[in-house]
């Protein structure tokens, strides 16, 4: 028998579970629909910055996550080979540190928030198609563990299924309007950190080593710290062909994270990947939305893929609660908090774009980092902590002292990146951004020059639901089939089969030992950032 | 005020021949009209209707082509809940068209109010079953919308016109069925029109005096309506498609405020072939519904001279001075409140599709952007 509800959402991960909880909160009856059994695993940012874990606390998920005893990280240690920043993260309402959780246990928290809110989240749930009348979404067909196919109906459909959004594809809008292609890629593990309970084992870490990036991040359980490196986007193949031997050339390039990891101890294998493009879809229509990583995705290299797509599935919530009820008024309001999403996310979309570039720290922003005081107050941390957006921190007078003051160094001791054309391209780039959010133009296709890079690869499209489900069931993905960024469910009720674009690889180590490979393996699966 | 032209592109079918880079000279089409009965300002209640309909249309006459009126996701009248009608250019009623096509395998033409870019228009869109839809402007088609939608100046006149595939269609909408100047623009260029109607007639709740003057010119455009089809079809000598809003209306008179205007919109959803010949009609009393024949598409022979008259039906001197007058006021109006940003649709962020936009994966579809009109996707 067919079934009628206020929204349904595919996808019940970060974003999903954000909408779900907000809306069934309001006293809306919502189902939530994912293929997913939980715990389950997912590639993530995982780092999670005040105001992400401060998204977490207003969906109710914050109290489950802290009972799994994760590290709180309430400093920032910024690093170029010649200067070092250290300040605290600016507080986000209450919450004034960082965490990096595994998704095993923070999905599952989200789904018992979401639970505990009132929404209904079917697990090993997949969708089929979105079902439309008089041109608008008016419902999902979805089969359940079963195999049996059933239909639900309702005013909204929100599509919270990460990258490769079925719902995406379903509405028409899987192919991005917009997208800029990652310069850099990811490899990482994780280890168990000696410095535990010390302010080191309480800081989160960005080395800069000519144009690689290195990140160190404590985890949870307490003790699990997760080193990431950041160079090239080809890199990730070569770690792939010969794990150890490239670790170790990165640890050479990397002193100061080598001398920061020095006596880390039950590694785990290598995972990487090097396809991260970043992208913005059409996010809403007449019925329906794509809230989180199915709507727009950013670049992984600063770490906010979590945050926004928690603020994403709440402030979409907040946004069509009150209007529910009328269609004309709803599709007003999705088209407007898509307006809001973008206008939220556009400073740290070009942010991300600029930091993918592979090349060593630009000379006005290390500048800025010699120049912060002893004891800083939150300041640089917000680029990161999104208190203020990147115009703000980065504002023109600050970056052209900044600018200046790499000038005014003796000529052979300045700054590698400082040239007249990067200085011109990075000007052009900050005015370019700046010009983008001036204009509040609506779903912009005009690209900001030198921002966003060509040949971008965004999600390849495998075809819609409709299509699929005439196709065997495909078996449930691993984690490392999975995109990147996955801040939200790229294993939500999704109809696309494992995908090829398989960014992530997993890679096995000699050096470690068997039990500490198992223990490890599904903490590795896990993409952090 | 525009026409254009489109030709359906080429789509696998069960009956189709292999895919000739030389134009065929004839081709037998089976077309559908509707003629629906619709509610002022109530879009979306308006387009599950209209779903309805097209789906009992397709199963009762299996059409390759489905053609709806202009303004189909709310008959244009004068007054504000017209004016709220407006709705994305990729909103739902595009969306009913497109997802239609798609799923029936039929190519849909139908019109809507449409927010694109920073402007209301009076759009009328072609969508195909592979995913192609053709988009066009219409904006000087009925004065009654002349307030809610961004205007032309002068006579009505047609755009340059697209031809592919050897078989043109030219799409017109409201007056621009009667404009002489149309005509010319269309004659010996397209091998089909289609398009439709939204024409509310004068006033039947006025008395005295009013009251005959207004009857004598609700009948004379009942006249007219009827014969226009045919001699649009013996002046371009193909054949037409006009589909039609039935029903009745009630809005506040211009320029009389309080004085409500009731009448009824006039029907007369037609298929002619080119020599004039009726081969399908629906006239107001028959009310709602839907008719079909087949048309066949060859090279244009018109049958009739065209003159240097502005309008081909004998418009009256009533008719004449009323479409001058809230021509005029609605182009005030419509400008003044954009500028004070009074139109409902101003609240919604704006974006807008390329007038052409190629076959695709369902997918995949062009998403509404904003952006330089020349670099907007396909």
């Amino acid at each position: 028998m067919d079934e009628r509800c206020d929204v349904v959402i595919v996808g019940s991960r970060l974003a999903g579970a954000a909408a779900a909880a907000h809306l069934a909160r309001a006293g809306r009856q919502v189902v939530v629909l994912d293929r997913s059994h939980f715990p389950s695993n997912q590639l993530s940012t995982h780092l999670l910055f005040p105001s992400g874990i401060h998204e977490l606390e207003r969906m109710g998920a914050l109290e489950g996550i802290l009972a799994s005893d994760p590290v709180k990280s309430p400093w920032l240690s910024l690093q170029t080979e010649d200067s070092e920043l250290s300040e605290r993260w600016r507080p986000s309402g209450p919450i004034d540190y960082c965490m990096c959780v595994p998704r095993t246990i923070q999905d599952l928290e989200l789904v018992r928030a979401a639970r505990a809110a009132g929404a209904d989240v079917r697990e090993r749930h997949r969708l089929v198609k979105v079902l439309w009348r008089g041109g608008r979404a008016c419902g999902v067909r979805y089969a359940g563990p079963d195999g049996g196919e059933r239909e639900i109906h309702a005013n909204l459909v929100i599509g919270a299924d990460g990258r490769r959004s079925s719902v995406a594809a379903e509405v028409g809008s899987f192919r991005p309007y917009r997208s800029s292609r990652n310069g850099r890629g990811l490899v990482f593990r994780y280890g168990q950190d000696p410095l535990v309970g010390t302010r080191a084992g309480e800081t989160i870490y960005q080395f800069w080593e000519g144009d690689s990036l290195g990140f160190l991040f404590p985890s949870a359980p307490r003790g699990k710290t997760l080193m990431l490196f950041m160079g090239a986007a080809e890199e990730a193949a070569r770690a792939k062909a010969d794990p150890e031997g490239y670790w170790a050339e990165k640890m050479a390039a990397h002193p100061r994270m080598a001398a920061r990891a020095e006596g880390m101890t039950e590694l785990t294998p290598l995972a990487s990947t090097g396809a991260t493009s970043a992208y913005f879809r059409a996010s809403s229509g007449p019925g329906w939305a794509l809230i989180g990583d199915a709507g727009h995705f950013k670049d992984p290299v600063i770490g906010q893929g979590q945050r926004d797509a928690m603020w994403s599935g709440r402030v979409l919530a907040e946004t069509a609660d009150p209007v529910l009820d009328n269609p004309a008024e709803l599709d007003r309001a999705l088209r407007k908090w898509e307006q809001r999403r973008d206008r939220e996310c556009l400073p740290s979309y070009h942010f991300g774009n600029i930091e993918t570039r592979v090349e060593p720290v630009a000379p006005a922003f290390a500048e800025l980092i010699r120049r912060a005081p002893a004891n800083p107050t939150p300041d640089l941390g917000d680029l990161f902590g999104r208190a203020r957006s990147m115009p703000q921190v980065l504002s023109l007078p600050r970056l052209s002292a900044g600018l200046l003051a790499a000038m005014a160094h003796p000529r052979g001791e300045r700054p590698e990146g400082l040239t007249w054309k990067h200085t011109k391209r990075d000007l052009r780039v900050h005015l370019g951004v700046r010009k983008e959010l001036l204009s509040r133009r609506f779903r912009s296709h005009v690209l900001v020059a030198d921002s966003e890079h060509p040949n971008a690869e965004p999600p390849p499209y495998r075809g819609s639901g409709t299509k699929t489900a005439a196709r065997p069931q495909p078996a449930p993905r691993s984690a490392t089939a999975d995109a990147v960024n996955g801040s939200d469910g790229d294993s939500a009720a999704a109809t696309s089969p494992v995908s090829s674009d398989a960014a992530i690889s997993e890679t096995p180590t000699t050096t470690t030992s068997k039990a500490t490979r198992r223990e490890s393996k599904a903490i590795s699966k896990e993409v952090p950032v | 005020m525009s026409t254009t032209a489109f030709t359906p592109s080429p789509r696998p079918r069960a009956t189709a021949q292999p895919t000739s880079p030389a134009p065929r000279p004839t081709r037998q089409v089976r077309v559908a009209v509707i003629q629906p009965c619709l509610e002022v300002g109530d879009v979306e209640g308006n387009l599950i209707h209209l779903e309805d309909l097209i789906r009992d249309a397709v199963r009762a006459h299996q059409p390759q082509m489905v053609i709806l009126p202009e303004s189909a996701s709310s008959p244009t009248v004068h007054g504000k809940r017209s004016g709220e009608a407006a709705r994305p250019i990729d909103g739902a009623p595009l969306q009913l068209l497109r997802h239609l096509s798609r799923e029936l395998d039929v190519v849909i033409g139908g019109g809507f109010l449409a927010q694109r870019g920073g402007d209301a228009h009076a759009s009328y869109a072609i969508t195909e079953p592979d995913g192609g839809i053709h988009l066009s402007n219409h904006n000087g088609s009925t004065f009654w919308g002349r307030h809610h939608s961004r205007g032309t100046t002068g006579r009505p006149r047609p755009s340059a016109l697209a031809s592919f595939d050897g078989a043109p269609v030219g799409v017109a909408c409201g007056w621009e069925w009667a404009s002489t100047d149309v005509a010319r623009g269309l004659r010996h260029r397209v091998q089909v029109v289609v398009g439709g109607t939204c024409w509310p007639s004068y006033p039947l709740n006025w008395s005295g005096p009013l009251d005959r003057w207004m009857t004598r010119e609700h009948h004379r455009q009942i006249q007219q309506a009827r014969e226009l089809p045919r001699q649009v079809a013996r002046l371009l000598g193909v054949p037409v498609v006009l589909a039609a809003h039935v029903g009745t209306a009630s809005f506040p008179t211009p320029f009389a405020k309080g004085l409500s205007w009731d009448t009824e919109l006039l029907g007369e959803s037609q298929i002619v072939d080119r020599d004039g010949t009726i081969l399908a009609r629906l006239s107001g009393a028959d009310g709602e519904g839907h008719a079909a024949a087949t048309i066949t598409l060859e090279p244009p022979a018109p049958l009739d001279p065209l003159t240097d008259v502005e309008w081909i039906p004998s418009m009256s001197a009533t008719t004449r001075s009323l479409r001058g007058a809230l021509r005029a006021r609605g182009a005030l109006g419509y400008h003044a409140e954009r500028l004070l940003h009074r139109h409902d649709w101003q609240d919604v962020p704006g974006a807008d599709l390329a007038d052409e936009i190629n076959p695709g994966e369902p997918g995949q579809q062009a998403s509404a952007t904003s952006g330089p009109r020349e670099s907007r996707p396909r």
